[in-house]
Protein backbone atom coordinates (compact mmCIF):
# COMPACT_ATOMS: atom_id res chain seq x y z
CA UNK A 1 0.00 0.00 0.00
CA UNK A 2 3.20 2.47 0.96
CA UNK A 3 4.71 1.34 -2.20
CA UNK A 4 1.90 2.03 -4.10
CA UNK A 5 0.75 5.66 -2.47
CA UNK A 6 4.48 6.59 -2.84
CA UNK A 7 3.80 5.69 -6.52
CA UNK A 8 1.05 7.38 -7.35
CA UNK A 9 3.15 10.77 -5.03
CA UNK A 10 5.72 10.27 -7.63
CA UNK A 11 3.62 10.30 -11.21
CA UNK A 12 1.62 13.27 -9.37
CA UNK A 13 4.72 14.90 -9.15
CA UNK A 14 5.63 14.59 -13.09
CA UNK A 15 1.84 15.25 -13.79
CA UNK A 16 2.00 18.50 -12.11
CA UNK A 17 5.30 19.30 -13.21
CA UNK A 18 4.36 18.63 -17.04
CA UNK A 19 1.38 20.82 -16.76
CA UNK A 20 3.33 23.69 -15.32
CA UNK A 21 5.56 23.21 -18.20
CA UNK A 22 3.16 22.67 -20.56
CA UNK A 23 1.38 26.32 -19.97
CA UNK A 24 4.77 28.00 -20.49
CA UNK A 25 5.22 27.13 -24.03
CA UNK A 26 4.39 29.52 -26.02
CA UNK A 27 2.67 27.65 -29.13
CA UNK A 28 0.38 25.54 -26.79
CA UNK A 29 -0.51 29.33 -25.53
CA UNK A 30 -0.82 30.57 -28.87
CA UNK A 31 -3.32 27.52 -30.17
CA UNK A 32 -5.50 28.35 -27.08
CA UNK A 33 -5.63 31.84 -27.87
CA UNK A 34 -6.50 31.05 -31.45
CA UNK A 35 -8.93 28.42 -30.37
CA UNK A 36 -10.78 31.15 -27.60
CA UNK A 37 -10.57 33.73 -31.06
CA UNK A 38 -12.19 31.66 -33.13
CA UNK A 39 -15.05 30.12 -31.04
CA UNK A 40 -15.66 33.84 -29.40
CA UNK A 41 -15.79 35.28 -33.19
CA UNK A 42 -18.44 32.36 -34.17
CA UNK A 43 -20.95 34.81 -32.72
CA UNK A 44 -19.87 37.50 -34.98
CA UNK A 45 -21.94 35.53 -38.38
CA UNK A 46 -25.39 36.68 -38.41
CA UNK A 47 -26.28 36.02 -41.93
CA UNK A 48 -28.30 33.47 -41.29
CA UNK A 49 -31.88 32.43 -39.84
CA UNK A 50 -31.77 32.16 -36.06
CA UNK A 51 -32.10 28.34 -36.87
CA UNK A 52 -28.77 28.09 -39.19
CA UNK A 53 -26.80 31.20 -36.57
CA UNK A 54 -26.94 28.38 -33.38
CA UNK A 55 -26.20 25.69 -35.33
CA UNK A 56 -23.36 27.47 -37.25
CA UNK A 57 -21.96 28.72 -33.97
CA UNK A 58 -21.91 24.80 -32.33
CA UNK A 59 -20.59 23.74 -35.75
CA UNK A 60 -17.80 26.00 -35.60
CA UNK A 61 -16.91 26.19 -32.13
CA UNK A 62 -16.71 22.39 -32.34
CA UNK A 63 -14.82 22.26 -34.97
CA UNK A 64 -12.53 24.99 -33.29
CA UNK A 65 -12.32 22.60 -29.83
CA UNK A 66 -11.46 19.48 -32.08
CA UNK A 67 -8.60 21.49 -33.78
CA UNK A 68 -6.75 22.80 -31.52
CA UNK A 69 -7.74 20.87 -28.78
CA UNK A 70 -5.81 17.68 -31.33
CA UNK A 71 -3.37 20.16 -31.99
CA UNK A 72 -2.33 21.15 -27.73
CA UNK A 73 -2.55 17.45 -27.20
CA UNK A 74 0.16 16.24 -30.29
CA UNK A 75 2.26 18.67 -29.70
CA UNK A 76 1.95 19.14 -26.17
CA UNK A 77 2.75 15.22 -25.59
CA UNK A 78 5.64 15.36 -28.16
CA UNK A 79 7.30 18.22 -27.25
CA UNK A 80 7.01 17.54 -23.49
CA UNK A 81 9.03 13.90 -24.03
CA UNK A 82 11.28 14.60 -26.52
CA UNK A 83 12.18 18.17 -24.95
CA UNK A 84 13.15 15.98 -21.69
CA UNK A 85 15.05 13.49 -23.61
CA UNK A 86 16.91 16.33 -25.74
CA UNK A 87 17.44 18.32 -22.37
CA UNK A 88 19.06 15.06 -20.56
CA UNK A 89 16.58 16.06 -17.60
CA UNK A 90 15.14 12.78 -18.25
CA UNK A 91 18.65 11.12 -17.34
CA UNK A 92 18.41 13.33 -13.56
CA UNK A 93 14.45 11.93 -13.39
CA UNK A 94 15.11 8.52 -14.65
CA UNK A 95 18.01 7.97 -11.77
CA UNK A 96 16.01 8.22 -9.12
CA UNK A 97 13.62 5.54 -7.90
CA UNK A 98 11.15 6.78 -10.78
CA UNK A 99 10.19 3.72 -13.09
CA UNK A 100 9.73 4.30 -16.69
CA UNK A 101 6.05 3.45 -16.96
CA UNK A 102 5.20 5.97 -13.74
CA UNK A 103 7.08 8.68 -15.90
CA UNK A 104 4.95 8.32 -18.86
CA UNK A 105 1.95 7.41 -17.07
CA UNK A 106 3.01 10.83 -15.56
CA UNK A 107 3.56 12.74 -18.91
CA UNK A 108 0.47 11.95 -19.88
CA UNK A 109 -1.61 13.15 -16.50
CA UNK A 110 0.24 16.25 -17.10
CA UNK A 111 -1.05 16.15 -20.58
CA UNK A 112 -4.40 14.99 -19.61
CA UNK A 113 -4.13 18.07 -17.50
CA UNK A 114 -3.62 20.41 -19.92
CA UNK A 115 -6.47 19.45 -22.37
CA UNK A 116 -8.85 19.72 -19.17
CA UNK A 117 -7.71 23.41 -18.58
CA UNK A 118 -8.20 24.03 -22.27
CA UNK A 119 -11.00 22.30 -22.53
CA UNK A 120 -12.55 24.08 -19.59
CA UNK A 121 -11.34 27.61 -20.86
CA UNK A 122 -13.05 26.78 -24.52
CA UNK A 123 -16.04 25.44 -23.00
CA UNK A 124 -16.40 28.44 -20.79
CA UNK A 125 -16.26 30.81 -23.66
CA UNK A 126 -18.29 28.35 -25.77
CA UNK A 127 -21.07 28.66 -23.19
CA UNK A 128 -20.48 32.09 -23.14
CA UNK A 129 -21.02 32.84 -26.67
CA UNK A 130 -24.02 30.73 -26.65
CA UNK A 131 -25.62 32.29 -23.79
CA UNK A 132 -25.31 35.75 -25.73
CA UNK A 133 -26.77 34.60 -29.02
CA UNK A 134 -29.65 33.23 -27.42
CA UNK A 135 -30.30 36.73 -25.61
CA UNK A 136 -29.63 38.39 -28.85
CA UNK A 137 -31.94 36.21 -31.08
CA UNK A 138 -34.54 36.26 -28.08
CA UNK A 139 -34.95 39.77 -28.19
CA UNK A 140 -34.73 39.93 -31.70
CA UNK A 141 -38.14 38.25 -31.79
CA UNK A 142 -39.83 39.75 -28.82
CA UNK A 143 -38.84 43.02 -31.19
CA UNK A 144 -40.68 41.24 -33.87
CA UNK A 145 -44.37 41.94 -30.92
CA UNK A 146 -45.61 45.01 -32.01
CA UNK A 147 -45.35 47.40 -27.98
CA UNK A 148 -48.32 46.98 -26.08
CA UNK A 149 -49.22 43.23 -27.37
CA UNK A 150 -48.68 39.99 -26.06
CA UNK A 151 -46.14 37.58 -27.57
CA UNK A 152 -48.48 35.57 -29.78
CA UNK A 153 -47.77 31.47 -29.93
CA UNK A 154 -45.57 31.50 -33.20
CA UNK A 155 -43.23 33.81 -31.53
CA UNK A 156 -43.53 31.96 -27.89
CA UNK A 157 -42.89 28.93 -30.30
CA UNK A 158 -39.44 30.58 -31.78
CA UNK A 159 -38.35 31.68 -28.47
CA UNK A 160 -38.41 28.56 -27.18
CA UNK A 161 -36.80 26.54 -29.88
CA UNK A 162 -34.18 29.03 -29.26
CA UNK A 163 -34.03 28.45 -25.67
CA UNK A 164 -34.01 24.07 -26.48
CA UNK A 165 -31.56 24.17 -29.23
CA UNK A 166 -29.32 26.67 -26.87
CA UNK A 167 -29.38 24.48 -23.89
CA UNK A 168 -29.08 21.46 -25.23
CA UNK A 169 -28.23 18.64 -23.00
CA UNK A 170 -26.69 16.22 -25.96
CA UNK A 171 -23.78 19.42 -26.16
CA UNK A 172 -22.34 17.61 -23.17
CA UNK A 173 -22.32 14.11 -24.97
CA UNK A 174 -20.35 16.07 -27.82
CA UNK A 175 -17.96 17.78 -25.62
CA UNK A 176 -16.80 14.40 -23.47
CA UNK A 177 -16.40 12.43 -26.84
CA UNK A 178 -14.11 15.41 -28.39
CA UNK A 179 -12.29 15.52 -25.33
CA UNK A 180 -12.12 11.51 -25.37
CA UNK A 181 -10.64 11.87 -28.96
CA UNK A 182 -7.97 14.56 -28.26
CA UNK A 183 -6.73 12.35 -25.08
CA UNK A 184 -6.58 9.23 -27.48
CA UNK A 185 -4.39 11.43 -30.14
CA UNK A 186 -2.38 12.30 -27.36
CA UNK A 187 -1.84 8.88 -26.16
CA UNK A 188 -0.90 7.84 -29.96
CA UNK A 189 1.68 10.61 -29.51
CA UNK A 190 2.96 9.01 -26.37
CA UNK A 191 3.49 5.69 -28.14
CA UNK A 192 5.32 7.29 -31.24
CA UNK A 193 7.89 9.77 -28.67
CA UNK A 194 8.85 6.47 -27.04
CA UNK A 195 10.88 5.68 -30.28
CA UNK A 196 11.22 8.80 -31.77
CA UNK A 197 14.20 11.07 -32.27
CA UNK A 198 12.28 14.19 -32.72
CA UNK A 199 9.12 16.24 -32.22
CA UNK A 200 8.30 16.99 -35.91
CA UNK A 201 8.46 13.02 -35.96
CA UNK A 202 6.12 12.15 -33.33
CA UNK A 203 3.57 14.84 -34.17
CA UNK A 204 3.52 13.51 -38.25
CA UNK A 205 2.83 10.21 -37.41
CA UNK A 206 0.34 11.09 -34.59
CA UNK A 207 -1.61 13.32 -36.97
CA UNK A 208 -1.39 10.89 -40.15
CA UNK A 209 -2.67 7.86 -37.67
CA UNK A 210 -5.31 10.85 -36.86
CA UNK A 211 -6.47 10.87 -40.47
CA UNK A 212 -6.69 7.78 -41.40
CA UNK A 213 -8.18 6.72 -38.03
CA UNK A 214 -11.09 9.01 -39.31
CA UNK A 215 -11.07 6.82 -42.85
CA UNK A 216 -11.05 3.81 -40.68
CA UNK A 217 -14.70 3.30 -41.30
CA UNK A 218 -14.21 2.87 -45.12
CA UNK A 219 -11.36 0.61 -44.86
CA UNK A 220 -13.43 -1.81 -42.50
CA UNK A 221 -16.34 -1.69 -45.03
CA UNK A 222 -14.13 -2.38 -47.49
CA UNK A 223 -12.17 -4.93 -45.85
CA UNK A 224 -15.64 -6.72 -44.62
CA UNK A 225 -16.75 -6.58 -48.04
CA UNK A 226 -13.65 -8.56 -49.86
CA UNK A 227 -12.27 -8.44 -52.83
CA UNK A 228 -9.33 -6.43 -54.43
CA UNK A 229 -5.70 -8.10 -53.94
CA UNK A 230 -4.20 -10.18 -50.90
CA UNK A 231 -2.13 -6.99 -50.66
CA UNK A 232 -4.84 -4.77 -50.92
CA UNK A 233 -7.23 -6.72 -48.40
CA UNK A 234 -4.12 -7.37 -46.18
CA UNK A 235 -3.53 -3.17 -45.85
CA UNK A 236 -7.05 -2.61 -45.27
CA UNK A 237 -6.92 -5.65 -42.49
CA UNK A 238 -3.88 -3.87 -40.72
CA UNK A 239 -5.83 -0.21 -41.03
CA UNK A 240 -9.25 -1.69 -39.62
CA UNK A 241 -7.84 -3.66 -36.85
CA UNK A 242 -4.69 -1.17 -35.88
CA UNK A 243 -6.08 2.07 -36.20
CA UNK A 244 -9.38 3.47 -34.18
CA UNK A 245 -12.21 4.14 -35.66
CA UNK A 246 -11.90 8.34 -34.52
CA UNK A 247 -15.04 8.98 -37.36
CA UNK A 248 -17.25 7.16 -34.73
CA UNK A 249 -16.88 10.26 -31.99
CA UNK A 250 -18.06 12.81 -34.40
CA UNK A 251 -21.66 12.73 -33.09
CA UNK A 252 -22.37 16.36 -33.41
CA UNK A 253 -24.08 15.92 -36.98
CA UNK A 254 -26.75 14.11 -35.12
CA UNK A 255 -27.07 16.25 -32.08
CA UNK A 256 -27.48 19.23 -34.48
CA UNK A 257 -29.92 17.09 -36.16
CA UNK A 258 -32.03 17.05 -32.95
CA UNK A 259 -31.36 12.87 -33.34
CA UNK A 260 -30.65 11.23 -29.58
CA UNK A 261 -28.03 10.25 -29.09
CA UNK A 262 -28.15 7.51 -26.09
CA UNK A 263 -25.95 7.36 -23.22
CA UNK A 264 -24.77 3.90 -23.88
CA UNK A 265 -23.20 4.50 -26.99
CA UNK A 266 -21.59 7.57 -25.77
CA UNK A 267 -20.40 4.80 -22.48
CA UNK A 268 -19.82 2.34 -25.20
CA UNK A 269 -17.27 5.06 -26.77
CA UNK A 270 -15.70 5.91 -23.68
CA UNK A 271 -15.01 2.28 -23.02
CA UNK A 272 -13.15 1.49 -26.33
CA UNK A 273 -11.34 4.58 -25.75
CA UNK A 274 -10.13 3.45 -22.27
CA UNK A 275 -9.39 0.15 -23.46
CA UNK A 276 -7.26 1.40 -26.54
CA UNK A 277 -5.56 3.80 -23.91
CA UNK A 278 -4.31 1.16 -22.11
CA UNK A 279 -3.23 -1.00 -24.81
CA UNK A 280 -1.35 2.23 -26.24
CA UNK A 281 0.17 2.49 -22.90
CA UNK A 282 0.98 -0.96 -21.95
CA UNK A 283 2.82 -0.71 -25.85
CA UNK A 284 4.79 2.76 -25.15
CA UNK A 285 6.03 1.39 -21.75
CA UNK A 286 7.44 -1.90 -23.57
CA UNK A 287 9.23 0.20 -25.97
CA UNK A 288 10.44 2.94 -23.84
CA UNK A 289 11.44 0.39 -21.38
CA UNK A 290 13.99 -0.88 -24.32
CA UNK A 291 15.52 2.72 -24.88
CA UNK A 292 18.50 3.30 -24.12
CA UNK A 293 18.89 7.52 -22.93
CA UNK B 1 33.20 -7.76 4.69
CA UNK B 2 31.06 -5.22 3.11
CA UNK B 3 29.64 -5.19 -0.64
CA UNK B 4 32.24 -2.91 -3.29
CA UNK B 5 30.12 0.46 -3.62
CA UNK B 6 30.94 0.08 -7.33
CA UNK B 7 31.58 -3.53 -9.02
CA UNK B 8 31.64 -3.40 -13.19
CA UNK B 9 32.77 -7.15 -14.38
CA UNK B 10 34.26 -7.64 -17.72
CA UNK B 11 31.87 -5.12 -18.91
CA UNK B 12 31.17 -4.40 -22.34
CA UNK B 13 29.19 -2.11 -24.77
CA UNK B 14 28.63 -1.74 -28.29
CA UNK B 15 26.30 1.35 -29.98
CA UNK B 16 24.55 0.29 -33.66
CA UNK B 17 25.24 3.38 -36.04
CA UNK B 18 21.98 4.52 -36.96
CA UNK B 19 21.21 3.68 -41.13
CA UNK B 20 24.67 1.67 -41.34
CA UNK B 21 26.03 -1.44 -40.24
CA UNK B 22 28.77 -0.03 -38.60
CA UNK B 23 29.23 -0.71 -35.23
CA UNK B 24 31.04 1.47 -32.26
CA UNK B 25 32.61 -0.34 -29.32
CA UNK B 26 32.20 2.00 -26.64
CA UNK B 27 33.48 0.24 -23.80
CA UNK B 28 35.55 -3.00 -23.95
CA UNK B 29 35.80 -5.66 -21.19
CA UNK B 30 36.00 -3.32 -18.31
CA UNK B 31 36.82 -4.44 -15.27
CA UNK B 32 36.67 -1.80 -12.10
CA UNK B 33 36.15 -1.35 -8.20
CA UNK B 34 35.40 0.95 -6.39
CA UNK B 35 35.00 1.15 -2.32
CA UNK B 36 32.78 2.55 0.15
CA UNK B 37 34.06 5.53 0.97
CA UNK B 38 36.80 6.29 -2.22
CA UNK B 39 36.85 9.18 -4.18
CA UNK B 40 37.85 7.52 -7.49
CA UNK B 41 37.97 9.63 -10.93
CA UNK B 42 37.26 8.41 -14.32
CA UNK B 43 39.78 9.74 -16.50
CA UNK B 44 40.25 9.49 -20.08
CA UNK B 45 39.85 11.85 -23.53
CA UNK B 46 36.51 12.52 -25.49
CA UNK B 47 34.93 9.18 -26.53
CA UNK B 48 37.07 7.11 -24.41
CA UNK B 49 34.10 5.24 -22.60
CA UNK B 50 33.53 7.58 -19.53
CA UNK B 51 30.14 8.79 -20.60
CA UNK B 52 28.83 5.15 -21.22
CA UNK B 53 30.91 3.24 -18.18
CA UNK B 54 28.37 6.26 -15.93
CA UNK B 55 25.37 5.11 -18.37
CA UNK B 56 25.60 1.62 -17.88
CA UNK B 57 26.46 2.38 -13.54
CA UNK B 58 22.97 4.29 -13.75
CA UNK B 59 21.20 2.14 -15.54
CA UNK B 60 20.09 4.29 -18.74
CA UNK B 61 22.09 2.07 -20.81
CA UNK B 62 22.50 -2.40 -20.99
CA UNK B 63 25.49 -3.43 -21.56
CA UNK B 64 25.58 -5.74 -24.64
CA UNK B 65 24.12 -9.52 -24.35
CA UNK B 66 27.03 -11.31 -22.56
CA UNK B 67 28.65 -7.76 -22.17
CA UNK B 68 29.69 -8.51 -18.23
CA UNK B 69 28.06 -7.11 -14.98
CA UNK B 70 27.61 -3.84 -12.83
CA UNK B 71 26.50 -3.86 -9.34
CA UNK B 72 26.27 -0.90 -6.90
CA UNK B 73 26.82 -2.10 -3.31
CA UNK B 74 25.82 -5.49 -4.49
CA UNK B 75 22.77 -4.95 -6.27
CA UNK B 76 22.16 -5.19 -10.26
CA UNK B 77 22.37 -1.25 -11.91
CA UNK B 78 19.38 0.12 -12.67
CA UNK B 79 17.50 -1.50 -10.00
CA UNK B 80 14.99 0.38 -7.45
CA UNK B 81 18.09 -0.65 -4.46
CA UNK B 82 20.98 0.30 -6.48
CA UNK B 83 19.17 3.88 -7.76
CA UNK B 84 17.96 4.57 -4.11
CA UNK B 85 21.51 4.44 -3.19
CA UNK B 86 22.70 6.90 -5.76
CA UNK B 87 23.04 10.42 -6.55
CA UNK B 88 23.82 12.20 -9.94
CA UNK B 89 25.02 15.28 -11.08
CA UNK B 90 24.96 15.11 -14.73
CA UNK B 91 27.51 17.32 -17.27
CA UNK B 92 26.28 20.53 -17.96
CA UNK B 93 22.98 19.96 -15.66
CA UNK B 94 20.18 21.20 -17.38
CA UNK B 95 16.90 21.36 -15.27
CA UNK B 96 13.02 23.10 -15.92
CA UNK B 97 13.84 26.88 -16.10
CA UNK B 98 10.49 28.13 -15.04
CA UNK B 99 11.05 26.19 -11.29
CA UNK B 100 13.15 28.35 -8.31
CA UNK B 101 15.87 26.31 -6.64
CA UNK B 102 14.10 25.13 -3.95
CA UNK B 103 10.65 24.07 -5.94
CA UNK B 104 13.35 21.66 -8.24
CA UNK B 105 15.08 20.03 -5.21
CA UNK B 106 11.27 19.38 -4.12
CA UNK B 107 10.40 17.87 -7.14
CA UNK B 108 13.15 15.84 -7.24
CA UNK B 109 12.97 15.00 -3.11
CA UNK B 110 9.05 13.96 -3.93
CA UNK B 111 10.68 11.64 -6.88
CA UNK B 112 13.23 9.90 -3.98
CA UNK B 113 10.44 9.23 -1.87
CA UNK B 114 10.86 12.21 0.81
CA UNK B 115 7.77 14.16 2.02
CA UNK B 116 6.57 16.69 4.59
CA UNK B 117 8.63 18.42 6.89
CA UNK B 118 11.86 16.28 6.56
CA UNK B 119 11.85 16.92 2.41
CA UNK B 120 11.98 20.70 3.94
CA UNK B 121 14.48 20.62 6.26
CA UNK B 122 16.60 18.51 3.47
CA UNK B 123 15.94 21.28 0.88
CA UNK B 124 17.03 24.17 3.42
CA UNK B 125 20.26 22.25 3.78
CA UNK B 126 21.13 21.27 0.67
CA UNK B 127 20.50 25.12 -0.57
CA UNK B 128 22.59 26.07 2.47
CA UNK B 129 25.31 23.51 1.42
CA UNK B 130 25.75 25.44 -1.78
CA UNK B 131 25.52 28.17 -1.01
CA UNK B 132 22.00 29.01 -2.68
CA UNK B 133 19.65 30.09 0.37
CA UNK B 134 18.54 33.58 -1.28
CA UNK B 135 18.80 32.67 -4.90
CA UNK B 136 16.90 29.30 -4.11
CA UNK B 137 14.13 30.91 -2.72
CA UNK B 138 12.70 33.30 -5.56
CA UNK B 139 14.46 33.35 -8.58
CA UNK B 140 13.89 31.10 -11.55
CA UNK B 141 16.57 28.79 -12.65
CA UNK B 142 16.24 30.61 -16.10
CA UNK B 143 18.08 33.41 -14.31
CA UNK B 144 20.93 30.95 -12.35
CA UNK B 145 24.60 31.55 -13.92
CA UNK B 146 26.88 28.30 -15.09
CA UNK B 147 28.48 27.44 -12.05
CA UNK B 148 24.90 28.17 -9.78
CA UNK B 149 23.29 25.63 -12.07
CA UNK B 150 26.05 23.09 -11.12
CA UNK B 151 25.76 23.93 -7.56
CA UNK B 152 21.86 22.98 -7.98
CA UNK B 153 22.42 20.45 -9.49
CA UNK B 154 24.93 19.11 -6.75
CA UNK B 155 22.01 20.09 -4.45
CA UNK B 156 19.49 17.88 -5.85
CA UNK B 157 22.29 14.81 -6.38
CA UNK B 158 22.56 15.07 -3.12
CA UNK B 159 19.18 15.61 -1.64
CA UNK B 160 17.92 12.32 -0.83
CA UNK B 161 21.75 11.29 1.20
CA UNK B 162 23.16 8.70 -1.54
CA UNK B 163 25.78 6.58 -0.34
CA UNK B 164 27.00 7.19 -3.65
CA UNK B 165 27.89 10.16 -5.65
CA UNK B 166 28.39 10.45 -9.51
CA UNK B 167 29.59 13.35 -10.68
CA UNK B 168 29.58 13.84 -14.66
CA UNK B 169 32.37 16.04 -15.61
CA UNK B 170 31.41 18.07 -11.60
CA UNK B 171 34.14 21.03 -13.16
CA UNK B 172 33.08 21.54 -16.59
CA UNK B 173 33.32 25.44 -17.62
CA UNK B 174 33.28 26.41 -13.64
CA UNK B 175 35.70 28.85 -12.68
CA UNK B 176 38.17 28.73 -10.60
CA UNK B 177 36.43 29.70 -7.44
CA UNK B 178 33.37 27.67 -8.38
CA UNK B 179 36.12 24.61 -9.17
CA UNK B 180 37.58 24.79 -5.22
CA UNK B 181 34.15 24.95 -4.00
CA UNK B 182 32.94 21.49 -5.65
CA UNK B 183 36.83 20.18 -4.56
CA UNK B 184 35.68 20.99 -1.07
CA UNK B 185 32.76 19.67 -1.42
CA UNK B 186 33.45 15.99 -2.65
CA UNK B 187 36.17 16.50 0.36
CA UNK B 188 33.59 16.79 2.70
CA UNK B 189 31.29 14.02 1.16
CA UNK B 190 34.12 11.56 1.84
CA UNK B 191 34.93 12.77 5.46
CA UNK B 192 30.96 11.72 5.42
CA UNK B 193 31.47 8.27 4.15
CA UNK B 194 29.91 8.89 0.72
CA UNK B 195 31.45 7.06 -1.88
CA UNK B 196 32.36 9.63 -4.87
CA UNK B 197 32.68 8.80 -8.48
CA UNK B 198 33.92 11.58 -11.18
CA UNK B 199 34.41 11.16 -14.56
CA UNK B 200 36.32 14.19 -16.25
CA UNK B 201 39.00 14.70 -18.61
CA UNK B 202 40.97 17.78 -16.65
CA UNK B 203 43.51 15.88 -14.88
CA UNK B 204 44.72 18.35 -12.36
CA UNK B 205 41.20 17.96 -11.20
CA UNK B 206 41.92 14.03 -10.56
CA UNK B 207 45.21 14.75 -9.18
CA UNK B 208 43.44 17.11 -6.23
CA UNK B 209 40.62 15.01 -5.93
CA UNK B 210 40.90 11.43 -6.23
CA UNK B 211 42.04 8.42 -3.75
CA UNK B 212 42.62 6.06 -6.73
CA UNK B 213 41.46 6.78 -10.75
CA UNK B 214 41.53 4.83 -13.55
CA UNK B 215 42.39 5.65 -17.35
CA UNK B 216 40.35 5.08 -20.52
CA UNK B 217 40.82 4.91 -24.11
CA UNK B 218 39.08 3.97 -26.36
CA UNK B 219 36.74 2.01 -24.27
CA UNK B 220 39.64 0.49 -22.33
CA UNK B 221 41.46 0.48 -19.25
CA UNK B 222 44.76 1.56 -19.53
CA UNK B 223 45.81 2.81 -16.10
CA UNK B 224 44.85 2.44 -12.86
CA UNK B 225 45.99 3.28 -9.69
CA UNK B 226 46.72 6.08 -6.96
CA UNK B 227 47.57 9.70 -8.36
CA UNK B 228 50.67 9.22 -6.10
CA UNK B 229 51.85 5.42 -7.25
CA UNK B 230 50.86 7.22 -11.05
CA UNK B 231 52.89 10.79 -10.94
CA UNK B 232 55.74 9.13 -9.38
CA UNK B 233 58.73 9.84 -11.48
CA UNK B 234 60.71 6.69 -10.74
CA UNK B 235 63.98 7.57 -8.66
CA UNK B 236 63.23 11.26 -9.11
CA UNK B 237 63.45 13.73 -5.86
CA UNK B 238 61.72 17.27 -5.32
CA UNK B 239 62.96 19.10 -2.98
CA UNK B 240 61.13 22.48 -1.70
CA UNK B 241 62.34 25.53 0.42
CA UNK B 242 62.42 28.55 0.87
CA UNK B 243 65.20 31.42 2.32
CA UNK B 244 68.20 30.33 -0.31
CA UNK B 245 70.29 32.64 -2.08
CA UNK B 246 71.40 32.53 -5.51
CA UNK B 247 74.68 31.43 -4.29
CA UNK B 248 72.88 28.73 -2.45
CA UNK B 249 71.15 27.18 -4.99
CA UNK B 250 74.08 27.44 -7.02
CA UNK B 251 76.03 25.41 -4.28
CA UNK B 252 73.20 23.05 -4.26
CA UNK B 253 73.25 22.36 -7.53
CA UNK B 254 77.00 21.62 -7.17
CA UNK B 255 76.47 19.28 -4.14
CA UNK B 256 73.54 17.17 -5.88
CA UNK B 257 75.84 17.00 -8.56
CA UNK B 258 78.67 15.78 -6.99
CA UNK B 259 76.48 12.96 -5.42
CA UNK B 260 75.99 11.71 -8.48
CA UNK B 261 72.00 13.35 -9.06
CA UNK B 262 71.56 13.88 -12.74
CA UNK B 263 68.72 16.31 -14.60
CA UNK B 264 69.53 18.69 -11.48
CA UNK B 265 66.55 21.60 -11.97
CA UNK B 266 66.59 23.97 -9.68
CA UNK B 267 64.71 27.46 -10.15
CA UNK B 268 62.52 29.75 -7.74
CA UNK B 269 59.44 28.42 -6.85
CA UNK B 270 56.55 29.20 -8.25
CA UNK B 271 52.68 29.42 -7.77
CA UNK B 272 50.19 27.06 -10.21
CA UNK B 273 47.79 30.22 -12.39
CA UNK B 274 44.87 28.66 -10.04
CA UNK B 275 45.75 29.63 -6.99
CA UNK B 276 47.21 32.77 -8.50
CA UNK B 277 43.23 33.84 -9.71
CA UNK B 278 42.16 32.24 -6.67
CA UNK B 279 43.88 34.89 -4.15
CA UNK B 280 43.76 37.85 -6.17
CA UNK B 281 39.65 37.29 -6.09
CA UNK B 282 39.41 36.37 -3.06
CA UNK B 283 41.91 39.00 -1.76
CA UNK B 284 38.95 41.71 -3.45
CA UNK B 285 35.44 40.21 -1.66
Amino acid sequence: MNALLASLRRIAAIARNTFLEAFRQKVLNLLLLFALVAIGSANLFTGFTFDEQLKFLKDFSFGAMTVFGTLIAVMGTAQTIQGEIESRTLQTLLVRPVGRGEFLLGKFGGIALVLAAAFALMTTVFAGVLVVKERQLVAAEVATVPAGHAVDEATAQRIASIEKQSRDPQLAKALLLTGAKTLFVAAFALLFSTVSTSAIFTVSTTLLVYLVGHLEGIAREAWTAGGGTWLQQAFLGVVSVAIPDFGSYGILDDVLAGTLVPWGHVASLLGYTLVYLLVLFGAARLLFDAREL
Amino acid sequence: MSAPALHLQALSKTYRLPWKRARLRALDRLDLEVRPGEVFGLLGPNGSGKSTTLKLILGLARPDANGGAVRVFGHPAGSEAARRRIGFMPEEPRFYKFLHGAELLRFHGTLAGLAGAALEKRIAAMLDLVDLTEAGKDRPLSSYSKGMLQRIGLAQALLHDPDLVILDEPTAGVDPLGTREIRNLVRRLKTEGKTVLFSTHLLTEAEALADRVAILHRGRKILEGTPDALLAVPGGTEVSARGLSDADRTALAAFLKERGAEAVEIRPARLSLEEVFVRAVEGKK
